[in-house]
Formats: C-alpha cells, sequence, structure tokens
C-alpha cells in the first residue's frame, strides 16, 4: 500500500501522506499533489500509515474520516500524540461534517468535503507545510493573532445567529438546525448566509477553523467522543 | 286436464253486475270468474257464480289482494304469471294452488289466467274451477313451481334457462336487475345478445358441440367469464350452468353473479399492495441516501482531482502528455463508476409494472449486493457471497425480489454497525480464495426439490425477544428512523411469490433471514 513518489522539492523532503481506503480518491490526490510537484507517500489503511509513522516520514497528512480498519478521528488522535507537530487536513464524504468538526478540535487544520476543489486542497496543504517551516513546530504562534481577529468577526453577530453559529459549527444540517431552533429551513439558510457574510468566512471549514481558534466551544453532538480539551 | 265442476251453488246470493263491457261478459260467463288488476294484483271485480263458489260477498272480495284469496302464490309469482300475457307471448296460463275457504279448510282449485282486453287499461280474467283430488299431484306440482318460482324470483343470482338452440326461455328479476333487460324484451330470443365477442359468436358452437360429444366445459364446472350489459357495458361474472332434459329437449339454466365489483376490489388491492411496495422501496432508498451520496462523492473527488492533475501536467514546462492521457483515462473511469451507482439506483427505485419472467437469483442477489453493501467496507464489514452455481430459475418480478435482498442486507449492516462492540466479530470462511474473516454471508442455494432459498447471515447482536414476535408487523422498527414497513413488505413480496421468508439465530451469534422462491419449470402454466 505503501508507495513514496520522487518529490519534486528533494528527495529528502518527507512526502505529503494520504491516507483513504478508496483507491480511485487516494490515486488521484496522489496524482493531484505529484502534479503539484509535492511528494506522496499514500496510504490505504490507517494502521498501515501509523506504523510507518516515525521522525521526518511525513510533511503533512490528508486523512479520511472513514477508514475501515481504525477510524479517521482515532488515527488523528494517535498523530496528536506521537507527532504533535504533524499538520492533518481531513476529507470527508457527505454526512459526515460532525465528524470532520470534531476532527478540528482534536487539532487538525482544515477539513473538506468530497468532492473538493483541487487547487484549495493544495493552497491548503502548502499553508500547512510553510506554517511548520516557519513556526518550527510551534502551532500555537499563530493561534493568538488570529484568535483575536476571529473574535472580533463573531462579535458583530446578533444572538439568533449566535445559535445558528453553534449548530453550524457542530456539523448540524439547516434541517436539522431548522428542527433544533423551531425555526424554518429557510429562515436558517437566511441566517446562515448572514453569519458567512458577516464572519467573511469562505466556507463551512473556515468558519469551523474561525470558531475553534476564536475559543468557541460548542457542545460537542450526542454520541460524539470527547477530546476536545486537545483542541489548542 | 281440469275438470270443471258445476257450480250449483249459484243461487244463494243475489250478485250486484258490474258495469260495462266486462260486466257483461263476466255476467254471461259460465264459469265463476275474477278480474284481476296487473298492476296491483287485487281483485277488481267478481262474477256473481265466482261470489257464490268462493262465499264472499262483493264487498269483502273486491279491492282485496289475490294473495288473500291464494296464500300460497306469491305476488312476485302473480307477477310473472302474468307477464307473458301482458307481453302477448302466451295467450293463456293455467296454474292449480289451495283456495281458503272459511270453515271448511282448503280445497284444490285451477285457476286459467287470460288477459282481458279492456280499452282503458289492461286486465287479466281468471276462470276458476275445482280441481279434483285426482289430480293432487298436479296440485304438487303446481306448489312446487310457485315453490321454484318464489326461489328463481328472491336469489339474487341471475336464473336464465335456454334450450337446445339458445333461445331465452325465462329470465330472472335478478337477471333484469343484473343485465338491464326487462324479460320480455329477452325472452324468445338467443341468449348470446347476453356475451360479448368472442362469446356472441361461439356460444351456438359450445352447444352443439355439447351436445355432440358429451364433453362438459362449463356445465356442473362453472367459470368466470364476461357478460354484456343492455347499456353495452362489459362486466365479469361467475357463470355456472345446470342441464334439464324434459321429454326429449335439452334445457339449460344459466345462474350469473355480477363479480364486477369483487374483480374492481380485486384489482385496486392489488395496485394498493404494488403502491406500498414501491414506497417501501422509496424509503429504503431514502435510508440509503446518505450512504449513496457519500459513495457518490468518491468517484466525483477522483474525476475533479484527476481532471485538475492532468491540467498541472499538460501546463508543466515542459507538458507531461502521457501521464495527463493517463489521468484524463482515469477520470473516464470514475465517471462510468459514478454512472453505475445512478443506474443501479435508478432501475431499484423505478416504478414498475409488476412483471414476472424467469430470473436468475444469483444474478439478482448480486445486483442487490452492489446496491445495498455501498459503504459497507469502509465500515468494516467484510463479506462472503456462497452462491450455488448454475441455480434453476425462478419466476419472479426481478426488482421486488432485489427489494427483499437488498432490505435483508440494509438490516444486517445495520444491525451489525450499530453495535460497535459486536460488529467487528469474524469468523473464518472457506472461500474459493481460501480462508477469510466474514462477518456477513449471502447465500443462495436449493431448497428441497422445488424450491431455491437465499439466506443473509449476520454478526450482529441478534433480534430482542421482545420485537421477534412482531418483527413482520408493519410500523414495528428498532430504527431511530425508517417507516418500519421493510420486513412486512418483503414478507408479502415473498409470499406474493409463493415462498417463504423467516428468521433464524446462526452460529455467528447473529440473525439470519432465509427466503424462498420456487423453481420455475418450463412447463409451469402461467
Amino acid at each position: 500500500m505503501v508507495t513514496a513518489a520522487a518529490g519534486a522539492e528533494g528527495s529528502a523532503a518527507p512526502p505529503v501522506c494520504i491516507v483513504d481506503d478508496d483507491r480511485a480518491v487516494r490515486e488521484s490526490v496522489r496524482a493531484l499533489l505529484d502534479s503539484a510537484g509535492l511528494p506522496v507517500a499514500a496510504f490505504g489503511e490507517g494502521g498501515a500509515f501509523l506504523a510507518s509513522l516515525g521522525p521526518g516520514t511525513a510533511a503533512c497528512l490528508i486523512l479520511d474520516v472513514r477508514l475501515p480498519d481504525i477510524s479517521g478521528l482515532d488515527v488523528l488522535r494517535q498523530v496528536r500524540k506521537s507527532a504533535p507537530e504533524l499538520p492533518v487536513v481531513m476529507i470527508t464524504g457527505h454526512g459526515d461534517v460532525p465528524m470532520a468538526v470534531e476532527a478540528m478540535r482534536l487539532g487538525a487544520r482544515d477539513f473538506f468535503e468530497k468532492p473538493f476543489d483541487g487547487t484549495a486542497l493544495i493552497a491548503s496543504v502548502r499553508h500547512a507545510l510553510e506554517a511548520r517551516r516557519s513556526t518550527a513546530g510551534a502551532a500555537a504562534g499563530e493561534s493568538k493573532p488570529a484568535s483575536e481577529a476571529a473574535r472580533a468577526r463573531f462579535e458583530r453577530l446578533t444572538p439568533r445567529e449566535h445559535e445558528v453559529l453553534a449548530q453550524l459549527v457542530i456539523g448540524y444540517s439547516n434541517k436539522q438546525i431548522a428542527r433544533h431552533l423551531g425555526l424554518s429551513p429557510r429562515t436558517v439558510e437566511l441566517h446562515r448566509a448572514r453569519v458567512m457574510k458577516k464572519t467573511e468566512a469562505a466556507s463551512l471549514s473556515h468558519l469551523v477553523r474561525m470558531a475553534v481558534a476564536a475559543g468557541l466551544e460548542p457542545e460537542p453532538p450526542t454520541g460524539a467522543d470527547t477530546g476536545w480539551s486537545s483542541a489548542t | 286436464m281440469a275438470t270443471a265442476r258445476d257450480s250449483g251453488d249459484g243461487e244463494a246470493r243475489e250478485p250486484e253486475p258490474i258495469a260495462g263491457q266486462l260486466g257483461g261478459f263476466l255476467e254471461r260467463a259460465s264459469l265463476p270468474c275474477l278480474v284481476i288488476d296487473p298492476e296491483a294484483f287485487s281483485i277488481a271485480g267478481a262474477n256473481g257464480r265466482a261470489l257464490a263458489w268462493l262465499g264472499a260477498p262483493r264487498d269483502g272480495i273486491e279491492g282485496q289482494p289475490v294473495t288473500a284469496l291464494f296464500p300460497n302464490i306469491t305476488e312476485p309469482v302473480w307477477r310473472r304469471l302474468a307477464r307473458p300475457l301482458l307481453s302477448g307471448l302466451r295467450p293463456s296460463v293455467r296454474i292449480q294452488t289451495e283456495q281458503l275457504q272459511e270453515d271448511a279448510g282448503s280445497r284444490l282449485v285451477e285457476i286459467e289466467l287470460e288477459l282481458f282486453d279492456d280499452p282503458d287499461r289492461p286486465l287479466l280474467l281468471a276462470r276458476l274451477s275445482g280441481a279434483t283430488r285426482q289430480t293432487a299431484s298436479a296440485e304438487a306440482l303446481g306448489q312446487s313451481e310457485a315453490l321454484l318460482r318464489s326461489i328463481i324470483d328472491t336469489a339474487p343470482d341471475a336464473i336464465i334457462t335456454i334450450d337446445a338452440s339458445g333461445t331465452i326461455e325465462s329470465f330472472s328479476p335478478a337477471a333484469e336487475k343484473i343485465f338491464g333487460y326487462a324479460a320480455e324484451e329477452v325472452i324468445g330470443r338467443d341468449v348470446s345478445m347476453l356475451m360479448p365477442t368472442p362469446h356472441k359468436v361461439r356460444h351456438g358452437g359450445y352447444i352443439e358441440r355439447y351436445l355432440k360429444t358429451g364433453e362438459k366445459h362449463v356445465i356442473g364446472i362453472g367459470r368466470e367469464t364476461t357478460g354484456l350489459r343492455k347499456n353495452g357495458e362489459r362486466f365479469a361474472i361467475e357463470l355456472a350452468v345446470g342441464e334439464l332434459i324434459q321429454g326429449g329437449r335439452h334445457f339449460f339454466t344459466g345462474f350469473i353473479r355480477d363479480i364486477g365489483d369483487r374483480v374492481a376490489a380485486e384489482r385496486r388491492a392489488t395496485e394498493l399492495q404494488r403502491e406500498i411496495t414501491h414506497v417501501a422501496r422509496l424509503s429504503a432508498v431514502g435510508e440509503m441516501s446518505t450512504t449513496i451520496a457519500h459513495e457518490l462523492n468518491q468517484p466525483l473527488a477522483a474525476i475533479a482531482n484527476y481532471s485538475l492533475a492532468a491540467k498541472n501536467q499538460l501546463a508543466g514546462q515542459p507538458p507531461d502528455i502521457a501521464k495527463a492521457v493517463g489521468f484524463m483515462e482515469e477520470a473516464g473511469e470514475q465517471s462510468r463508476r459514478a454512472g453505475e451507482i445512478i443506474r443501479r439506483l435508478r432501475s431499484f427505485a423505478r416504478h414498475g409494472e409488476t412483471e414476472r419472467r424467469p430470473v436468475d437469483i444469483n444474478d439478482i442477489v448480486r445486483e442487490a449486493a452492489q446496491l445495498s453493501l455501498i459503504g459497507a467496507s469502509a465500515a468494516g464489514v467484510r463479506t462472503a457471497f456462497e452462491l450455488a452455481e448454475p441455480l434453476p430459475s425462478v419466476l419472479a418480478d426481478g426488482i421486488q425480489i432485489q427489494q427483499v435482498v437488498v432490505n435483508l442486507v440494509r438490516n444486517a449492516l445495520d444491525a451489525m454497525v450499530s453495535d460497535e462492540k459486536l460488529s467487528r466479530r469474524e469468523i473464518d470462511f472457506e472461500t474459493a480464495y481460501g480462508t477469510q474473516p466474514t462477518n456477513l454471508r449471502v447465500a443462495a442455494a436449493l431448497h428441497g426439490e422445488d424450491y431455491v432459498a437465499v439466506a443473509v447471515h449476520d454478526s450482529g447482536p441478534g433480534i430482542d425477544q421482545s420485537i421477534a414476535d412482531k418483527l413482520f408487523e408493519p410500523f414495528v422498527t428498532t430504527k431511530q428512523s425508517g417507516l418500519g414497513i421493510g420486513l412486512s413488505v418483503c414478507k408479502s413480496i415473498v409470499e406474493a411469490h409463493d415462498g417463504r421468508l423467516w428468521v433464524e439465530t446462526n452460529d455467528m451469534g447473529g440473525t439470519t433471514f432465509y427466503f424462498t422462491l420456487p423453481i420455475h419449470r418450463e412447463d409451469d402454466r402461467w
């Protein structure tokens, strides 16, 4: 399952790792990163990746939340323990947003819903690689000013918009939020659009990232594992 | 045949004459005569001889219903007796019956009925004569005829008699009601007028064939066929035919029941069942929608990635054409994969006519499994197939049987995945490729000589006893979402195919659902 592509950025550079059980997704991400000049190692199972993990074996991890052997969240928890400096980008299928949000709390940098914009994924990975190089592992270094900016943005929201935000970043759909708050789905849509506009969030993952940065601590959805404390 | 008895005590009372032409006729008559109103069937008049003979005063008789004088003949029977007279079909009819007498019990009377053409309105003239006791058997006959007539007149089924040429001899009130013809419109005409084509033209042949060969196709057997009402409407009937030979002549009696309502109700029930089945299928698709969307997003993500990768390769310095072509091929392959998922889903959710044809159960199981196992391997489910090959075909609606398999497999997955701790239980399973750990097994095999059986073995927690008895009832479910009609619909589908659906505990500690379907043999009639 493990295949490292020769990287254009030097054979010594550790590869970007992709873990996804779907062969087509895995190989297409490999093709994509390869075409962007990034060295890649692809894994079909979480266990195989964890077994390979060591000093200098991975520069960044692209991780599917749904895996057959160990769940993506469990892989992430292990990575946070054994390689806390490794940036992790989650990719999710339909209906996995709550899990992706949980992953953000666990310290993932970003998440993308399939099908995703490849250019955005490459940008996110490059950004992670640069951040890692410049801060040399000090993940908290950039979070201070970011959290203040994020907090300022969230202050523009009305109480109702805050309620909708709290549900959004847990990963609930418009329909579910409407039911929880006793609103019509159409009203939730309007609130959601206003939240996105006021916070200048480009995507749901961006919004979640800002919420995590701002230190908003919404209740995790029922049934989800705890582990919020590790999100710093 | 009846012997008239001289009315000896004619002078006992002085009768009042009846006015008009009829009055004159009555008083000149040599027999006791009554005039009967053929609408009310009441006595409209009587001559002196009749009053004397009956021993009744004029004002005690006129206006009385005829049934008061002759209790054994009911009004409907009078109507039937009068009908051929009123329509001019017969000049007269005779009947024998009991007449009640004050103090003296009853005596036997013969009545000859004929039409009296009064210019104002039709009236019936009844000549009375005493019948001798020698004709007691004739009286009994008259009574049994009266009884028979009352049965015929009140029977809910239409009763029609025809002779060997197919000419209608009698047509009961129920027949009038069902077919919309009055008896006088059809009596004497060919019975084929009550049938739509092709029976209309063939019926004569049916009778001829029977008389020639003695082979019974309807007589004593009965069949469902089609009738034709006066208004041209065809309707479903149940026909039973009896045969009578009298004086060397053949008569046939048809008993006809209008089953149009029953047939329509059956058709509605079938229609409704099909709707429910389809709704259940859509519900199953709805329950799978998240998984299916998830599964569709995989090839879509891959297509997007490959396309961008190809573009990057072409934009590179120098461009790597070979790699770009390879990525485009991969993208094409993934779009076919997405298309295949959509195709399966569409054909499954299709609102098809129920159509039964010989099908290979293994094909159905494979197709259904492709659909229902979407996302299963990502959830840690390892599936093994044990499909005996080749299996004889079954006569089935492929989509409906697919629906049963999809339901059973989805239930198995739900049972295993909702129970986190037990879902990873696996047992080693021998396959053609060696021993493999599995936790879901789908099997198809012969079951006895006449059936094939499909089994879905899961390694879930098993079925709670509290729900086991109600498992196949509608709207019973252990799931958070879903209508709870899946299994009950599965059961009706299987039973409609003459198979059986049941559940057992298996050696993995989980549940096994079995269903059987009868093997289709080429010589089966269908």
